[in-house]
């Protein structure tokens, strides 16, 4: 039985996972459809689940990456360039300059320094080495300062 | 994180912070939290009292785990 209640898990987490997955995707309307999704599969899931916070956070991730997997083949076959997705408001600033990463880097950094998970949590939940997911948070680090200090 | 920054560079902890700014500027829909939060909770309640009784009932027959 766990300790906290659906509401309880839903007060903690909701507000957190949108804003990450709003900075994975580049959308809020996207981001919080991917959380709602993510609670819905908690919610059948419940009673299996045994840490609820830990699921939905693995499941918004996964369901990030699959949303950049399926955007990316998209633009392959159509030869999109737009940004991964069109955002329907405007977004911090942050948030665009964001989605002119490659999308690995920029999950990395911003599970890094907003997720606030190690360099090994990362790479567990991104199914990558730690030695990429290192590689990548320099590297992103590096993008976004150049990015920020072209645009500044 | 060891965190070897150059003079000018954005720092670590900068990093956070400028994650911490804009995330704040991110506002949820309140009626997709209100349809959320109404997925369930009363269902889920119930089962779980059901569950404590039905375990409390069983400890009590066989006479284990009495506090």
């Amino acid at each position: 039985m766990h300790s906290e209640t659906y509401e309880q898990i839903f007060h903690q987490e909701f507000d957190k996972l949108v804003h990450l997955a709003t900075f994975i995707v580049g959308s809020r309307a996207v981001a919080e459809e991917t959380v709602q999704e993510a609670f819905i599969k908690l919610h059948s899931d419940w009673f299996s689940v045994k840490n609820p916070g830990g699921f939905l956070h693995v499941t918004v991730i996964n369901k990030c990456k699959g949303l950049i997997r399926k955007r990316k083949v998209t633009s392959k076959h159509l030869r999109l360039v737009e940004p991964d997705f069109q955002s329907e408001e405007p977004n911090d600033y942050l948030i665009d300059v964001l989605q002119k990463l490659k999308p690995l880097r920029r999950s990395v950094i911003v599970l890094k320094f907003y997720g606030g998970y190690t360099i090994h949590q990362i790479a567990e939940l991104l199914d990558i080495p730690e030695g990429t997911a290192r590689s990548n948070l320099e590297r992103a680090k590096k993008d976004l300062r150049e990015e920020l200090e072209n645009d500044g | 994180m060891t965190d070897n920054k150059k003079p000018n560079e954005i720092s670590d902890h900068e990093f956070q912070q400028m994650f911490l700014a804009s995330s704040a500027t991110i506002k949820t829909n309140e009626k997709i939290k209100q349809e959320i939060l109404r997925l369930g909770e009363p269902e889920m309640n119930t089962k779980a009292t059901n569950n404590i009784t039905k375990i409390e009932h069983k400890n009590s027959k066989s006479g284990t785990r009495k506090l």
